[in-house]
């Protein structure tokens, strides 16, 4: 019954995000293949949608249960109105099918039965370790509770008895959300916020890049992503970094999407917009990640001509999930509590300057990243497709690798200065900021490759473009 | 044909990789996590509508045959991590905690192999002290 009442939630979920995808784009009635993708990316939208909404709901009234999930019905009825209005005033009728190709079918087998396998295991996993991992029951799970819970002391969160005071709150608010459609705290909500996440961290990719490079660059992705060791096991840890994983991919294609596909513009930068903010509401390293992502959007978009005027839409996305973020690190965490808050500047500064300390972070790093890399030859296997595919290097190339840069050099620096016995602090959570990086630095190499020339099914005629430039037919 | 050959290999290489994930996930040894039904004795307050002070700590029953000296407790109980560690080094059967509110303190007190920990939400230190004058 639990597992029924979490697929219903995930449905309103992704339902809520696809409507706020409707009433922002109605044009996608007429563009099949973008209305596929747009509604995998409904997903991370819909959980950072209804994760800001049961934050501001907790805030002003202080309860939860059926009144939220009252609210949440009345929140999806209102946007399935307004989504169904805006899909039925579009003129644009939808184009017929286009028909596949045999090729088409078999990549479309070949992902399906990924998938299947994976979240098979991926529910054995889950399942061996229903509380999951040690900082999911001390602090994420635990958050949850308080969350769900209410009551006059909810906010202890912030200032004692758990771990991770002050970090942003989507996965608690997600396990809460959840809780409150199955009536108790029963341990199959985090177990299925875990297969939500999944879902975003998996399908993403595959939509996006079948829209970027083709169907067989979705394939690989998929393929790449999925053949990670360690990717069921941290899993089924429950912790946040690969939740925070999914919505940084998912930042980093929509952006990719923003920057480089024409039609639909306003759509990508809004769910990018969206998603880097959702990003910085899931984890401080998060912040750190939508900072640099930020700027470089901005950057490209200077560079660009008449660039600048997608910048209020890009903010448009971003303000609801920063707007709660602000109001939570402002209202409740108490000053003292930061990344920063146990750094000791004169310690610091000798640490950065210690050898040994950059030789045993570099260690590590080379140890993780042998580790997650798996068969090499089947890297080996991947470069030799990308170079018969042939290359081609865009903005959304650039933008991702400085941010994968950025990000890891902040981790990196990190390490450095710390003011904890470094070998204690990589011990325990190297692993998992590289869970976080991993599936960014994975997907590089696939935004290398050359789009596809046609889409991969046969495409109708196009009809005249309405919005923006010339459509690729 | 090249292409072909290269995206057979790739997606033969990286199905077995998913295959071996699934199949681990499978064979992983699930974990007794029974102890951790009440880990969340810490949410007494909130579902008791207790101040958070009113909890003075956690009681972990029968201790001693668990084979864990009290000492290793204290190095520890800065973050209250003391199930956790019961469960990772004896692999555990474990132990079920409960918060110590004053209307049950005595109680506890009075049983053999009690202790309370020491932990963050108030006056853990002197309970913890009148339990350990307690104990023969």
């Amino acid at each position: 019954m639990n597992w029924a009442l979490a697929i219903l939630c995930l449905l309103v979920t992704w339902g809520i995000g696809w409507c706020i995808v409707v009433i922002v784009s109605p044009q996608l009635r007429s563009d099949r293949q973008a209305a596929a993708v747009a509604g995998v990316f409904s997903l991370g939208l819909g959980i950072a949608a209804t994760s800001c909404c049961y934050w501001l709901w907790i805030n002003l009234l202080r309860t939860t249960g059926l009144p939220y999930l009252a609210l949440e019905a009345a929140l999806a009825i209102v946007l399935a109105g307004g989504g169904h209005v805006c899909w039925h005033r579009a003129q644009r009728p939808p184009l017929p099918a286009g028909r596949m190709r045999a090729q088409s079918w078999l990549i479309f087998l070949i992902i399906a039965a990924a998938m299947v396998v994976s979240f098979a295991g991926l529910l054995a996993a889950v399942m061996h370790h229903p509380h999951g991992g040690w900082d999911a029951w001390d602090a994420w799970n635990l958050k949850a509770k308080y969350l769900y819970f209410a009551g006059p002391v909810w906010t202890n969160i912030f200032h004692s008895g758990t771990n991770h005071d002050g970090y942003p709150l989507l996965l608690p608010l997600t396990v809460a959300r959840l809780w409150c459609y199955m009536g108790s705290d029963s341990v199959v909500g985090p177990q299925a916020a875990v297969v939500m996440f999944m879902l975003l961290l998996t399908l993403t990719p595959v939509a996006a890049m079948l829209m970027l490079r083709g169907a067989t660059a979705a394939m690989v992705s998929l393929l790449v992503l999925l053949s990670w060791q360690f990717l069921l096991v941290h899993a089924a840890m429950q912790y946040a970094d690969l939740p925070l994983a999914g919505m940084m991919v998912a930042a980093l294609l929509a952006t990719c999407a923003a920057l480089e596909v024409r039609e639909h513009a306003r759509l990508w930068y809004v769910v990018a917009g969206a998603l880097t903010a959702a990003a910085a509401w899931t984890k401080n390293e998060g912040i750190a990640f939508a900072l640099l992502l930020a700027v470089m959007v901005c950057a490209v978009m200077l560079l660009r001509r008449r660039g600048g005027r997608m910048l209020p839409v890009l903010l448009l996305g971003a303000a609801v999930p920063l707007i709660c973020l602000a109001w939570m690190k402002l209202q409740y965490v108490p000053a003292g509590v930061s990344p920063f808050s146990a750094l000791n500047p004169q310690k610091a500064w000798a640490n950065a300057f210690d050898a040994y300390r950059h030789v045993h972070i570099l260690r590590t790093l080379r140890f993780l990243f042998v580790h997650c890399m798996g068969g090499g030859w089947m890297w080996l296997a991947i470069v030799a497709w990308m170079l018969l595919r042939g290359l081609r290097v865009t903005a959304g190339f650039w933008v991702w690798l400085i941010a994968l840069l950025g990000q890891m050099t902040i981790y990196y620096l990190f390490y450095l200065i710390t003011s904890e016995r470094l070998e204690w602090h990589l011990h325990t959570s190297a692993m998992r900021l590289f869970t976080q990086v991993w599936p960014l630095l994975a997907l590089l190499p696939m935004l290398l490759v050359r789009p596809a020339g046609q889409l991969d099914y046969n495409p109708p005629p196009c009809p005249s473009a309405e919005e923006a430039s010339p459509a690729p037919c | 044909m090249a292409l072909a050959v290269i995206l057979a290999v790739i997606t033969a290489g990286a199905m077995t990789n998913v295959f071996i994930n699934a199949a681990n996930a499978y064979g992983l040894e699930p974990t007794d996590q029974g102890w951790l039904q009440q880990w969340d004795a810490r949410l007494e307050p909130v579902r008791q509508g207790l101040s958070p002070d009113r909890i003075y700590g956690f009681a972990i029953p029968n201790l001693d045959q668990i084979g864990v000296d009290y000492a290793y407790f204290r190095g520890v109980d800065e973050y209250l991590l003391a199930p956790i560690v019961i469960s990772d080094r004896c692999q555990g059967p474990l132990v079920l905690i409960d918060a110590i509110t004053e209307d049950n303190l005595q109680a506890y007190l009075d049983a053999n192999g009690q202790i309370i920990i020491e932990q963050r939400f108030g006056n853990g230190l002197a309970l913890q002290r009148r339990a350990t004058e307690r104990e023969p």
